[in-house]
């Protein structure tokens, strides 16, 4: 679990990729709200796998991190509203928009129950 | 014309909801009140309360949350009324058409009477677009209003429609 | 026995503390766009808060993967919010020119032309929001003088880019049109102009006594709050924390034409609006810089390629830091775009701010954090 720095032309960001049962730990480990800015959360479907992804800015040297982990379609995924107070509104986007069973979520945030379900899903559709 | 249809056109109140525009079209009406364009010299107010409104001003492509709301609203504006879609997404969805949380357009939901396009509608247009709906509204009563398709979808039976009819007369 | 059982009832209720419910929203005469807001009173004294913001979900993240290609991007996304257009739009291109690898060719003219759209968008939110919050503390006169001078930048917008609203002036790779000789000599003079207007609405917020003692001490955000929630834009800058995506990130020419950030340490009402006032000075003496700097030229170059690798790009919108994210594929359309906007950011100390105020202090409080619900909904 190495931090890889952002590469010219490629990407400007650096990234850590985890797994689902350690990100709470990473995240506890980096984030330092006197240090570390968050930025936001988000999610990513390739169409067999979804990805979790917390976004967070080193103040001291201005380089964008990456916190990603994998994870099957279903499975429960930790929240992290009580390490970092601020993500619970954007958890519950993610949630609503991925259809991702995400600790605290609150039915229909973004989404309305006309509307269809997990929009942004690309594999292992939801219903309607 | 009676006295009041007279009175109505003079001083017509306008109710201005957002329906999930990009709020261009709703700065640009409120600049519409302002020194530069004054639009109280016809002798409109903007009143956030639907049932004092004669003019129903409509921003924004109707999103599904924005939905009943808007049939809410109109519903509670007394008869007779106008209702002018302002902005391109207003008359037919716009930039925003098929996408996934979009009804495509106001008059897929409510009877539009004027239609002001534009990306932001300019406030000229903006006035014109409601003076030009100041010259519907003289023309309609209480008597002459038609049901809208959604209701008539709610309300299969020709008995409950003429129920309908008696109570929105009687706003 | 009457007044015993009466009091009994009463003794119960301030037991089980029964909150009386005041709905505000979504649609609500001191609010132009569609939010809804719940709130649990105590003697008009907020208990608890419960908020909707997505009324204007429309689903422009999906559309961009989509319907729209890499090009039409900054178009679409300009429409996210109408207030904060070219915020959207520049950073959006950038984000774009960064996965397809050009951003290091992007010629000055071009970078300058963008400097300047974004800070007159930046003058006239500012004004707009500073005249609304005028308006809900029921100082309408002020709100009317402040609208009128901004229709000032509103005709600058217009005689530059061609619309009020929605400048469309940047694309990938550049910008769209240039600003000749003749027009710059035009806004030169009305840059002094708006200075004087912005020197009346400072003193208006320094020294009018009607405004100032509504406005301050009015929900105050600490340093350590502002912090540890996160918090964005002038917003985070009246807390006193050093914090703008100006100088944070490169897409343009600020760190060559210096710049300097506007903070203060009250974290009232009243030093949020001020900061914002203040800003005002520095965006003019931006645009200044940024003709005088740059001379008419090149103003974009030919894109050829498709977005192939994954970039994030910061900038500083009127309301603070707004953050896109893109994976290219290699084809027309990008496989994610992620928008996280400033109100986003702001939202979630809301009800913590709002938590133990005054009812009929909750409108000015509320227009003071500036929120933008269609940058929120997407």
């Amino acid at each position: 679990m190495k931090e890889l720095p952002p590469e010219k032309g490629i990407r400007n960001f650096s990234v850590i990729e985890t797994t689902l049962e350690k990100i709470r730990e990473k995240i506890r480990e980096i984030y330092d709200p006197k240090k570390v800015h968050y930025i936001g959360v988000d999610a990513y479907d390739d169409g067999n796998k979804m990805e979790i992804r917390y976004w967070f800015l080193k103040k001291e040297s201005n380089v964008v991190l990456l916190v990603k982990a994998p994870f099957d379609y279903g499975e429960k995924v930790p929240s992290i509203s009580d390490i970092v107070k601020p993500a619970f509104v954007q958890e519950w986007e993610i949630a609503d928009l991925f259809g991702i069973n995400i600790e605290g979520r609150v039915e229909n945030f973004f989404l309305t129950p006309e509307s269809p379900r997990a929009p942004l899903r690309r594999g292992d559709k939801l219903g309607k | 014309m009676s006295i009041f249809a007279l009175s109505r056109v003079k001083s017509p109140w306008i109710l201005h909801y957002d329906t999930g525009g990009c709020n261009g079209c709703d700065i640009e009406i409120l600049a519409v009140l302002t020194p530069r364009y004054d639009v109280e010299r016809f002798g409109m107010i903007n009143r956030g309360n639907p049932k004092q409104a004669d003019v129903f001003l409509v921003t924004g492509p109707v999103t599904k949350r924005c939905r009943e709301r808007l049939i809410n609203l109109y519903l509670q504006v007394p008869e007779p009324k106008v209702v002018v879609a302002v902005g391109s997404c207003a008359c037919d969805g716009g930039v925003f058409r098929n996408m996934y949380n979009v009804e495509n357009g106001v008059d897929k939901v409510i009877p539009v009477d004027v239609y002001v396009p534009g990306c932001a509608a300019r406030p000229h247009q903006i006035i014109d677009g409601v003076v030009k709906a100041l010259e519907i509204l003289s023309k309609k009563t209480k008597e002459n209003i038609e049901l809208p398709e959604y209701i008539k979808e709610r309300f299969p039976s020709l008995n409950d429609r003429r129920k309908v009819l008696e109570e929105m007369r009687k706003r | 026995m009457a007044s015993e059982s009466k009091n009994k009832t009463r003794e119960i209720q301030i037991k089980e503390k029964v909150y009386t419910t005041i709905p505000f929203g979504s649609q609500h005469v001191a609010l132009p766009e569609p939010i809804k807001f719940i709130f649990d009173t105590e003697n008009e004294i907020v208990k608890e808060i419960k908020f909707d913001i997505a009324y204007v979900h429309r689903g422009i993240e999906k559309a961009l993967t989509t319907m729209f290609d890499f090009r039409k991007a900054p178009y679409v996304v300009g429409r996210v919010c109408g207030i904060c257009s070219a915020a959207h739009t520049i950073p959006c291109a950038v984000v774009m020119e960064r996965a397809i690898g050009i951003d290091r060719e992007i010629p000055d003219r071009a970078k300058a032309i963008r400097m300047i759209a974004l800070e007159i968008n930046r003058l006239q939110s500012h004004f707009l929001i500073n005249g609304h919050l005028a308006e809900v503390c029921g100082y309408e006169n002020v709100f009317m003088h402040i609208w009128r001078d901004r229709e000032m930048i509103m005709d600058l917008a217009d005689m530059l880019f061609g619309n009020r609203v929605q400048y469309d002036v940047v694309c990938v790779g550049g910008v769209n049109r240039d600003i000749p000789k003749d027009k710059e000599r035009v806004l030169l003079d009305k840059l002094n102009e708006i200075e004087k207007s912005v020197e009346f609405m400072e003193k208006i917020f320094t020294k009018d006594r009607t405004l100032v003692s509504r406005l301050k001490g009015l929900g105050v955000v600490s340093k350590e709050m502002a912090l540890e929630y996160g918090i964005v834009g002038p917003m985070a800058r009246a807390s006193g924390v050093k914090t703008d995506c100006r100088v944070e990130d490169d897409w343009g020419l600020y760190k060559d034409l210096g710049f300097e950030m506007v903070t203060m340490e009250e974290g009232d009402s009243l030093a949020r609006c001020l900061v914002r006032v203040r800003e005002c000075y520095e965006s003019i003496r931006i645009i200044r810089e940024a003709i005088k700097s740059t001379e008419e030229g090149e103003i974009s170059i030919k894109v050829t390629a498709n977005p192939k690798y994954e970039a994030v790009c910061r900038n500083e919108a009127p309301r603070g830091e707004l953050f896109y994210y893109v994976k290219g594929t290699g084809g027309i359309m990008p496989d994610r775009v992620r928008i996280r906007t400033p109100t986003l950011a702001n939202i979630p100390i809301l009800p913590e701010v709002m938590k133990d105020v005054s009812y009929n202090d909750i409108p000015p409080l509320l227009m003071s954090f500036d929120p933008c619900i269609a940058c929120t909904g997407r």
